[in-house]
Parts: structure tokens; sequence; C-alpha cells
């Protein structure tokens, strides 16, 4: 059960750290966002190896600790648009522990060639769903590099100001703080080095037929743009489920992503299909529907907001790389922390709501225009 | 019915389950239930989505082996629509020919985009000869309107439903008001068929990436169903996005593991387990697995609603039961029964 939520965020001199009290919680989510916003695409994909080696071998902690620690579940790492995400799910009792843990994770790391093309290669050999590397949208380049190449992208990467450390539980700030002061104080990863590796990003990857309208990024506060989200592509009653599915029966999904990056909020409009996508049919269709929203559409897309945000809907479009947010615990967690890093402030879903219930016909309408009109249209087959 | 209070809980869950037993699929009629649950989810004049949305809500379906599924959840002031949705699914479709079409055409599109762990549970389930409860787009696509009401008779009569419904409300409450919908269910008018096991048990190759091993259990209180899990959920977790896909059943499923990246270190678990630190994980990663299927509202109805469809006895704790009675000679033979890799890697 829970009682009350409070949110606090504060600086230290290495990792920001965000803590949301969550009271009768039994566990704690611990998110890690190490921010890569100025790494290039070589470089990223080479961080998605390097994190995939984090969890296989570590000086601090063995994997079996690891789940011990955990009750089982086991640490994750991913790459999304904000930068490399860590998590630890503990119960509330092991919140040092669990600190502790995500911290060896990240500032401890055991690698050796043999590892490193070993995640390398099975990073390369995958195939993702067909979704997934429709939305990933860019063909990736993990290098072959030397021990030493390896050793500069790690400490570069790894260190605590880039880290941005997120706490959600039945906790308080006074002790997450306390407990984190004692864990980074071993973590001293030195200068970082300078140097830059990235070279040229890999072309779009051809991946079935597959629509996309990529929007330009807003402001975070842009209540318009967030409400045309739901209004486009969001729940069944959504513009693309409405008559791209259900009207042209062209696609099982079709939605929308708000995927958080580094320079704000990015509305994706996205199809896959096994059929010929014609987008100049597609598009006249959203279009007319558009033209055709009232005030009914602006209360389904607020009540759409929020199931997905207060109660729990599957279809939270808010996304942090291939695939969108799934309203997990650990997911509330990460987006404080993205939030906090896209804003200096803790996100509130009340204010989002109460701010998406002033938007008026009209400003959706024109803001679902923009997007479509002025989006990167990418079609691949 | 079904009825628990989730105290602290902002929405209520209704899930309506439907039992298949009276409607086993044949070649002839494979996908006739999923092509159904999608024509009725939408409601008689294919509005429930709006309705729902339009408060806060949402609704969600599914077609497995045994049963058919609806599901809505709503902030919990309101119940009542939710209710009287589930009344709206429950009308016989009519559809028109062209909605067929464009149904199967969307169910076709559904099948492309599958997850891979639905992929492996599938190539599995085709080693053992059962049919895709997804259905065949040839035999969906030629489905009559006459033929899905026949359908619909079989999987929707009064016997074969569940309703499964969890939220911070008075149970007597919740009760008084689902009878009312259960109620008006029409009760058998049909012969019931008798479910036939596929007999088939020829290897099939599947097309896939990664690697998954997979193993027969019987239903969900069995020992062997717990053991097999507890040894599959144990080598899962210790993988790299290993996976594991089960679906509860009242008399035989399957249990998979497997990983779309490692196989090299999947291959090295199952063929030379560390069956003690396995052993070690196994109790918590099952506990923790049934935890998360009870953890929210709509959980618990879905779960324990599923459950009850397809046995009025089973229940999500015989799982943790059974594990936690498990010695670590029965785990490391559940162990050893993950052998033979459902599919090779193919790039």
């Amino acid at each position: 059960m829970i009682t009350c939520a409070l949110i606090a965020a504060h600086v230290t001199t290495g990792a920001r750290i965000v803590t949301e009290t969550r009271h009768g919680e039994e566990r704690v989510a611990i998110q890690g966002l190490l921010r890569t916003s100025d790494f290039g695409a070589i470089d990223r994909d080479a961080a998605e190896v390097l994190a995939h080696t984090l969890l296989e071998r570590n000086a601090d902690i063995s994997k079996g600790r690891m789940l011990l620690i955990t009750e089982g579940r086991p640490p994750t790492v991913a790459v999304t648009t904000m930068g490399l995400r860590f998590g630890v799910n503990v119960p509330k009792t092991r919140l040092r522990e669990g600190l502790r843990l995500l911290a060896s994770i990240v500032s401890h790391p055991l690698y050796d060639d043999e590892l490193w093309e070993h995640e390398r290669s099975a990073l390369a050999a995958r195939t993702l769903p067909a979704w997934e590397r429709a939305s990933d949208g860019h063909s990736h380049g993990y290098p072959k590099w030397p021990h030493q190449k390896v050793e500069f992208l790690a400490k570069r990467l790894l260190r605590p100001e880039r880290l941005i450390l997120s706490v959600l539980g039945d906790v308080s700030r006074g002790d997450v703080d306390a407990a984190w002061a004692q864990v980074e104080a071993g973590w001293t990863p030195g200068p970082e080095p300078k140097g830059y590796f990235d070279i040229t990003v890999s072309p779009a990857a051809d991946v079935g037929n597959v629509l996309v309208w990529r929007g330009a990024t807003f402001k975070p506060t842009d209540s318009a743009k967030w409400l045309a989200a739901f209004a486009l592509g969001v729940g069944k009653e959504g513009s693309l489920f409405r008559c791209v599915r259900e009207g042209l029966g062209l696609t099982y999904r079709q939605e929308a992503a708000v995927e958080l990056t580094p320079s704000g909020p990015q509305l994706r409009l996205m199809l896959v299909s096994t059929q010929d996508l014609n987008r100049d049919v597609v598009f006249d269709t959203l279009r007319r529907d558009i033209d055709a929203w009232d005030e009914r559409t602006a209360l389904r897309a607020v009540g759409m907001a929020k199931g997905c945000w207060q109660y729990g809907a599957p279809w939270n479009p808010i996304s942090f790389g291939r695939s969108n947010g799934t309203n997990s615990f650990d997911d509330d967690a990460f987006l404080q922390a993205c939030w906090q890093s896209l804003t200096n402030a803790p996100w509130s879903t009340t204010a989002m709501l109460t701010s998406l219930a002033a938007v008026s016909v009209v400003d959706l309408r024109a803001a679902a225009k923009a997007i479509l009109t002025n989006a990167d249209v990418r079609q691949t087959r | 019915m079904y009825a628990e209070r989730v105290t602290g809980e902002k929405t209520v869950t209704v899930a309506l389950w439907a039992n298949a037993r009276n409607c086993p699929e044949t070649s002839k009629t494979n996908g006739y239930r999923h092509l159904l649950e999608h024509l009725m989810a939408r409601g008689q004049n294919r509005d429930v989505d709006f309705k729902i949305e339009s408060c806060g809500g949402f609704v969600t379906a599914k077609t497995t082996r045994e049963a058919v599924q609806f599901s809505i959840t709503v902030p919990k002031e309101h119940l009542g629509l939710a209710l009287s949705t589930i009344f709206d699914i429950l009308t016989p479709p009519a559809p028109s020919p062209e909605r067929i079409r464009t149904e199967a055409s969307i169910i076709r599109e559904e099948g492309a985009i599958a997850e891979p762990s639905r992929f492996w549970s599938d190539a599995a389930w085709r080693m053992y000869g059962a049919l895709d409860p997804g259905g065949d787009f040839d035999t969906i696509v030629g489905a009559t309107r006459e033929a899905l009401l026949d359908t619909y008779k079989r999987q929707f009569s009064a016997e074969s439903l569940v309703l499964a419904i969890a939220g911070d409300l008075s149970v007597d409450d919740v009760t008084a008001a689902a009878v009312k919908v259960l109620a008006v269910m029409p009760k058998r008018e049909f012969k019931p068929v008798a479910s036939v096991a596929p007999t088939n048990f020829a290897p099939t190759r599947g097309v896939g990436f990664g690697v998954a091993y997979t193993v027969q259990v019987h239903s969900y209180d069995t020992v062997q169903t717990a053991h097999a899990l507890a040894a599959a959920l144990s080598i899962g977790i210790s993988v790299s996005n290993g996976f594991v896909f089960y679906t509860p059943s009242a008399t035989r499923s399957l249990v998979t593991v497997g990983t779309i990246t490692d196989a090299p270190a999947l291959r090295k678990v199952i063929e030379h387990p560390n069956t003690a630190a396995l052993f070690g994980r196994s109790k918590i990663a099952a506990k923790n697995w049934v935890n998360a299927q009870l953890v929210s509202g709509a959980h618990i109805a879905e779960f324990r609603g599923m459950l009850l469809c397809l046995r009025n006895d089973l229940r999500p704790e015989m799982l943790v039961d059974a594990v936690n009675a498990m010695t670590f000679d029965e785990f490391s033979r559940a162990v050893t029964k993950f052998q033979i890799p459902t599919s090779e890697v193919t790039p």
C-alpha cells in the first residue's frame, strides 16, 4: 500500500541523487543514468559492450553475490536515448547493499579482451524483435577495440559526475545520502581522459516495412505536444489504432512514443507491417482524422494519460530507447533520473496531468499537425 | 467467480476468462477463437475503448491454448462501467465478411512481430504437434459468421466462464454486482467435445536466433511442473537476456528457457550446470515469479482468474509450496531434463 510520495533532489560533488519516498513499498528501485550525450554513435555502441561486461565480472562482487543481495533479481543494464541505464532492485532492508552493488558495477569492473570480444560478438550477432529493430533506426558497429581503447572508454564513462542516481521506495533521503556518501568515497576514478574516438555513423538499417515520423525535440513543459502524442498514438482509440489498424488493416502494432533525449522529448510515430505502406495514404488518413478531433478526443487523450501515468496502463509512451516505458517501479525511478537531467526538477505526474487537461482542442490539433508536417519521415522496406 | 480486496489499489480490474475445453481447435478452425477475441474486444458498437480510456482505464485481451481472456482495469469508482462493458463484450458478434478479412489481416501482422520468447514457445509447441493458438491466416480469413457463432457458443457458455475481480472494494458489493452479469449468460446448448491431445511428437526444426530448451510438464499443481519451472527460472537469471516461457495449464504445458544473445553461455549452463548454485537461486526465483503474477490488483484478477478458469481448485500458492518442499536431488533431475535444444541458432 502506498500512502504518500515525497520527492527530493540534490547535488553532491559527484553523482546527482533523486530520492522519491513511497511509504509501504517493500522493495527499493535503484536506477542509475550514466549520461553519454557527448558520445558519438560508435562510442555509444562501445559503451553498450562495456556495460554488458560490467554485469559479468566485477572486482568487488561476484554474480552469485549480486543475486543474493537482490534476492534473485538480476541487476540490469540497457542503452537508452539518455545514456546507459543501470538498475538494481532490492528489499528495503538491503538499501545500503543495493547502493554499494550499483556503485561496484560501475566503479570496479573487471574486463579483459576475451570478455570484451564475447560480449561484443554476442551483441553484434543479436537479432532484435521487429519492433525494437525499427525503433532503433540505425545499424550498430560494435567495435573490435584493443584493450587500451576499452580502458580509455571506461575511464571516460564510469565516473560519478556522469551519474544521476534515482532511488524509489520506503526510504528517506537522509538514509540514501548517508549510504551513498560512504559508497562514493571509495570511488576515485582520477581525472577524465581527453580525446574523442567517434567515426562515421552507419546508415539506417532496412528492417521490413516501417514508417516512422520523428518530430523535432520539444520543451519538456509543452503540454500540447504531450497530449498530441496520446491523441495520435496511445491506446485503442488513438488515431493510429483507429485509422491504420482498424480502418486500413495494415498493422497490428502502431503507436506513438515520446523519447527522452538529452535535447528534450521527441515524438515518434511508428508503424511496422508485412504489407506495403503507402506513406501518402497513411498521412492523408491521419490528417483528416486530426481535422475531425473534438472535445471528446481531448477528453479521451487526457484519460489515457491518466491511465498510463496514474493507473498502470501498459502503453506509457515515455521511451528511453528501443521500447516504451512499462510503468514498472524501476521505470518510475529511472524517469526521475532522466527528468532531473532534462529539467533540474523532479517529475510530477499530478502537475503533468493538470497541464494536459488545460490544453484546448485547437492547440491540440495544431500541435499534432505541426508534429506530422515538420517530422522527419523515414520509410524502409 | 472470484473477488479479492486489494487494499490501497486505485483501480479495480475485472478479468473474464473463458475456458476452451468445449471448443478444441482443429486445422479447419485454427484461429477462430483468436478471431473472436479480436472481434469481441471492441464491443457491439466498437466504442468500448473510447468509454474505458476516457475514464483512465484500459482493456486488454488474449487467447491462449486453453482459454480466451478479456480484462478491464478502471479507477475503482468505475466498477459499474467495467462490468457493463464485460456484458457488452460478451454479446455474440455478427461481423461482416469485410470485417473478418480486415481482422484476419491484423492477426497476420500480430504473428509477424511476435517477441522472441513467443517465437521460441511456438517452436517448442510445434515439436509436440500442437496448433498455434494465434491461428492460421488462410483458415481465419475463410471463417463464416455461422462458424464463428458456433465457436462463440462453445467458448463463452456460462459454465466455461470465470469472472475475477480485484481492487480496493468490498467483496460483497463486487460479488452482488458481478452476479448480475453472469446470470444472463446462456447455458450449454450443445454436445460437449472431449479434448483431443495432439499425438504427433516428431521434432520440428525452427528458424530463429539464440537458443532455447524445453521440457513438457503436466498441470500447474504438479511437483514436476514446479521443479521444471524452478530450474528454468534459475537457469534463466544466470545468463544474459535469458527468458522463461510458461503458460499454466490444467492438462499439460511446456516450460521453455532460452536466450536471444548468449547461446554459448546458456549451453554451458545446461550441459555443465553448477547445480548447487542454481539450486540456491531456484526457490527465490520461483517465489519472485509467483509474486510478479500477483503484484497488483490487475495481475491478481488475471492470474487467479486464469487458474480458476483452468480448474477450480488451482491456486498460485501451490507452486510456491511445491518449490519450498523441493529437495536438491529433485531439482538436479529437473535441470537434467532440459537437454534437447528446441532449435539451433540461425543467424
